[in-house]
């Protein structure tokens, strides 16, 4: 067993923390929780420029070849950074949907100006029932000739305001159980009838309403097999929750690293606060914490990559990750106290993002359920 | 251009002094938590000054490295950047020398690879901080040597250097071969692209032991010594701080110029 | 990074091969279903009957510690035997690396080997490797958590020592031969030196063995002694040296740490108990609470398997373990009392019925586990201690400060 990343990966690691400390500094991630777009696209062209909006996808559509290790090794440093911007709208939930579901043509058009930075592309999933299951996709494609009528409203689609494309995951048929009748469609966000709202959001993610009234979509973009895209796109999520985890993993250390340092410096009653046995055992705590979801997120990549079973692995480690990120980063407040409490302070960026990631594509009760199907109950 | 560039594996410079602690037994810096190890920030820049020439004329990058423990993915770096080729020279017998016996054993091994025009090293290294390094090597080899450069060009068969001085810089120009020692003026180094790392997994590095660059076992590493650490200590810092008051800023500041005309500072 | 799990006898060479099978056939005839159900109650080896028989049967075969030089006792083979005991061993028993190491007492065994004088071996590893049962002697009624503040006294008389004092909690006193007395040697040094590793017989004149009953029903023993009388050529070691060599032998005996089966038993078998009881007509499993926390357990069960494969990938790598090794003391404790905890709530009032009482279910498993899984929070190092090592040792959390102030007594 090896529970370390390979020389190129801890590179590939480690260049992108010294990346990121030097061109995502966390005053351009808290002027970004305020900015409507919420991409700075010097670091978006940066990115792209080193290979990593295509790191993921082939060589033959512009990518870098990588693998979901390499992947996952940049994923944590991204969470490190509180990096801000659509990647994980972009290059994993619409990109590796279309990579893993898309024709032919429609890799050969989408992918390569992912990886160059300059197509921005986000999928829509939600629905104002605020449900991941099958039976809440409400939004209807009715078919017209050679095209479909999208109607309904989609809520919760992050970077949609900035996003080229929408990938609207829609109900074309009422089949026996709530998963068939699915279709994706590739939508122009510029199409007529399509109307983006910015959400106000804790963690300052760029979330929107997308109201589609009676979009016309021609039947050519669709993605994939019509009515069956249920089952495609919880595969895809599959892959989507690995790496979300992992950006996860890298925020919860950041936040249980920048304690430690706290408490190491911070005096109270003539001794640094940090010898205090309760503050030993909040520590030791999360340091047992992160380890967990570590463990459990590289095991879960690793299945994955070796194309073993891995349903499991992946509802642990996204049910265990985002809660221990959010005691983390809950923990880190508690022992910050007043000092982390204004918005000067950094340990907010990773308490609002613990529970963000936490609560996306399903949370740890979701996930628990989806362990317990597992294991036979 | 054949370039040789030489670089050092040191604990990050950029740990806080509380992560280490003196031994004075062998007048060593020992680390007491866990530090990363990281290539000394000068040598990066000797990395970035080869490549910057490399991108502009074409050629060849071989990068040296001495020392013991050597982690593969910190002296691999150079490679995932564009750098061809990589030696270590590891091995405890090169280790534990000053400035001279190290110098000694990158000339040996220069030797060994052969042609080249360039030599690239860090104007010191960030964690003994001798500086001398290249200067010997150059002395060693018999080559012209520009140490601090901020900015180097090949032009026509020659090299074009902007040397740093104390109040500006000079441009240098220097026939190949020859060695400069690269400063931090030099600016910023670049990132690893993605496909750049991965190809570096290729490149495996090759390992030459004493015996394969010929060189004199009493005169390197400890053995070779010629200078000895006498004292390694922390200074200790007092500092006193007196507040300049004034009923207002103007009024403070003009407190402040009379306490520096006082002080004859000013 | 890879995942992949060693399956056992995969890396076996021809010999290996041999040897696994023989021993695996040996074992099958000599580990009767009575050891292997008494190992089931979770009790402390040395209370397990027959566990002392079977140790000599196997210190007879040179297997109790195969990998030490016939001389002493042992069957001479090379690296990795050990192993293959402790692998077989544990096909057949619920945990052999506790079993094993209750078998052969403790780690006397190694600390004689790297700091007994040619003399002391030759008379005590023998007698260890023929299964002669040892008792450790550390902790005292004012000594836990604060080992060095130990007092039993050590002081000499001639030859010999004479011992006063007494030692707690030393379970398996009462079976034992030779009790592994941590002693102070030198009152007049600072508390953690001064303090030497002396052997005693628990059948001297002085030694008065008193028993107790642990709150799971198991035996543990206070032991007094009043001028005992001991050779000094039982002290192992240096005088003074007691703690660091127990430390430098601790630091060499890996074993098996961070592997613990129970925990995942335990579940399964909650898991399995759930999904075939019904209640108000329903299976249990599929009560929403039940099973959130039958998942719950599972990834910890899960995480608690990586913690150990993480603790041993650390060790075949030479790393720091120190601050990393608790991690797996701490959660197993807890995980198991958590289990037990909660398996109580999914059985109901059935989880009261001790193993034998009539309606009694999983034989009493998760009954006799709410008691015995107290102790693991604490015996063996105190997690409350052990959280601060892992923050100081790990992160480079200042320790906590001497008081200046010492406690009137």
């Amino acid at each position: 067993m090896d529970f370390d990343y390979n020389d190129e990966q801890k590179m590939l690691k480690q260049g992108a923390r010294e990346f990121f400390e030097k061109e995502c500094p966390k005053s351009l991630v808290k002027q970004m929780m305020e900015d409507e777009k919420g991409n700075p696209p010097e670091l978006w062209k940066k990115m792209a420029q080193l290979g990593w909006l295509g790191l993921i996808y082939p060589e033959k559509y512009g990518g870098g070849d990588g693998n979901i290790i390499d992947l996952i090794a940049l994923e944590e440093e991204m969470g490190r950074a509180c990096l801000p911007g659509p990647f994980f709208s972009t290059v994993l939930l619409g990109g590796l949907f279309i990579l893993h579901n898309g024709s032919e043509e429609q890799k050969k058009e989408i992918l390569p100006k992912i990886a160059s930075g300059q197509l921005i592309l986000t999928l829509a999933l939600t629905e104002p029932s605020d449900s991941y299951e099958a039976s809440a996709i409400s939004v209807g494609a009715k078919a017209e000739k050679d095209d479909y009528i999208i109607d309904g409203t989609k809520l919760f689609v992050p970077d949609a305001q900035i996003a080229d494309y929408i990938i609207c995951i829609a109900r074309t048929k009422k089949g026996t159980k709530p998963e068939d009748g699915i279709t994706a469609f590739l939508v122009d966000r510029k199409s007529p009838g399509i109307t983006v709202t910015l959400l106000k959001t804790l963690a300052g993610d760029k979330l929107c309403e997308v109201i589609f009234n009676k979009v016309k979509v021609s039947k050519k973009n669709i993605i994939g097999k019509p009515d069956q895209a249920w089952g495609p796109l919880q595969e895809t999520l599959q892959q989507v929750k690995i790496a979300q985890c992992a950006e996860m993993v890298g925020g919860a250390q950041r936040a249980l690293e920048l304690a430690a340092d706290h408490a190491k410096k911070r005096i109270q009653f003539d001794r640094p606060i940090g010898s205090f046995p309760v503050i030993h055992h909040l520590i030791a705590n999360a340091m047992m914490d992160v380890d967990a979801c570590k463990f459990l997120t590289y095991e879960a990549a690793w299945k994955y990559s070796e194309g073993l079973p891995c349903a499991k692995e992946i509802a642990m480690a996204k049910a265990w990750t985002g809660e221990a990120y959010q005691r983390t980063a809950a923990m880190g407040h508690q022992v910050l106290g007043g000092i982390g409490y204004t918005m000067d302070g950094d340990m907010h960026l990773y308490f609002r993002r613990a529970k963000s990631g936490e609560l996306t594509l399903g949370d740890g009760k979701f996930h628990r359920e989806v362990l317990a199907k597992e294991l036979g109950m | 251009m054949n370039m040789i560039v030489c670089i050092k594996q040191v604990l990050d410079p950029e740990a806080p002094l509380s992560s280490f602690k003196i031994d004075p037994a062998t007048n060593t810096m020992v680390p007491v938590t866990a530090v990363p190890f990281v290539i000394s920030p000068f040598d990066e820049q000797a990395v970035e000054a080869a490549l910057r020439i490399k991108d502009a004329k074409g050629g060849k990058i071989t990068i040296i490295s001495l020392g013991v423990n050597l982690l593969r993915d910190v002296v691999k770096k150079p490679l995932s950047l564009g750098a061809d080729e990589l030696i270590l020279l590891e091995d405890p017998a090169f280790i534990g020398g000053d400035s001279w016996s190290t110098a000694y054993a990158l000339a040996a091994a220069i030797k060994k690879v052969g042609q080249f025009d360039l030599i690239f090293c860090g104007r010191q290294a960030a964690d003994s901080d001798s500086g001398q390094v290249g200067a010997c090597i150059a002395e060693i080899l018999g080559l012209p040597q520009v140490t601090v450069a901020k900015k180097v060009e090949a032009v026509d068969g020659k090299v074009k250097v902007d040397k740093v001085t104390t109040d500006g810089y000079e441009v240098v120009e220097v026939p190949t071969p020859a060695l400069i020692t690269i400063s931090n003026e030099l600016g910023e180094v670049r990132f690893a692209t993605f496909k750049g790392t991965m190809a570096s997994k290729k490149k495996e590095p090759i390992i030459w032991k004493p015996a394969d660059i010929g060189v004199d076992p009493a005169k390197i590493g400890a053995a070779g010594r010629r200078t000895k650490t006498r004292k390694l200590f922390q200074p200790v810092r007092d500092s006193k701080c007196e507040i300049i008051k004034g009923e207002n800023d103007e009024d403070a500041a003009a407190n402040l110029a009379k306490k520096l005309v006082e002080v004859k500072l000013i | 990074m890879d995942f992949r799990e060693y399956v056992i006898g995969e890396i076996d060479t021809e010999e290996q091969k041999k040897f696994r099978k023989e021993l695996g056939e040996w074992l099958d005839k000599n580990i009767s279903p009575e050891l292997i159900e008494s190992t089931w109650i979770l009790r402390t080896t040395a209370n397990i009957p027959h566990a002392n028989d079977f140790a000599k049967k196997l210190g007879e075969k040179g297997w109790l510690v195969p990998e030490w030089p016939k001389e002493y006792g042992g069957a001479g083979l090379p690296a990795g035997y050990s192993t293959i005991v402790a692998e077989e061993i544990s096909k057949r028993v619920l945990w052999a690396p506790g079993f094993l190491g209750g078998l052969i007492g403790g780690v006397q065994g190694p600390i004689i080997m790297q700091h007994g004088t040619p003399e002391q071996k030759k008379e005590w590893l023998p007698k260890i490797a023929a299964g002669a049962q040892f008792a450790l002697g550390y902790t005292e009624p004012n000594a836990g958590t604060d080992l060095a503040s130990l007092q039993i006294r050590a002081a000499k008389d001639g030859n010999d020592y004479i011992l006063n004092g007494q030692k707690m909690f030393s379970t398996g006193a009462h079976n034992a031969r030779y009790h592994w007395l941590a002693a102070r040697t030198n009152p007049e040094m600072p508390k953690h030196k001064g303090v030497s590793m002396i052997i005693a017989d628990l059948t001297a004149p002085g030694v008065t063995v008193t028993k107790l009953t642990t709150i799971a029903g198991d035996r543990t023993n206070e032991v007094f002694y009043d001028n005992v009388r001991v050779p000094q050529t039982n002290r192992i070691g240096p005088e003074g040296e007691g703690w660091n060599i127990t430390r430098s032998a601790l630091a060499a005996e890996r074993g098996d740490l961070g592997t613990f089966p129970w925990p995942k038993i335990l579940v399964d078998e909650l898991i399995q108990y759930a999904k075939e009881t019904k209640r108000n007509g329903k299976p249990l499993s599929e009560d929403p609470q039940i099973r959130q926390t039958l998942a719950q357990l599972s990834m910890d069960v899960n995480v608690l398997r990586l913690y150990g494969r993480r603790l041993n990938w650390m060790i075949e790598k030479n790393m720091d373990i120190s601050w990393s090794a608790p991690f797996s003391k701490i959660f197993e404790s807890e995980l198991s009392q958590r289990i037990a905890n909660q398996g109580m709530n999914i059985m109901g009032l059935y989880g009261e019925l001790e193993q034998g009482s009539k309606y009694a279910k999983l034989k009493g498993h998760i009954e006799s586990a709410y008691l015995t899984m107290v102790v693991r929070s604490f015996g063996g190092g105190s997690n409350l201690r052990l959280r601060s090592d892992i923050a100081t040792r790990g992160m480079g959390l200042p320790r906590e400060p001497q008081l200046a102030m010492p406690v009137k007594k």
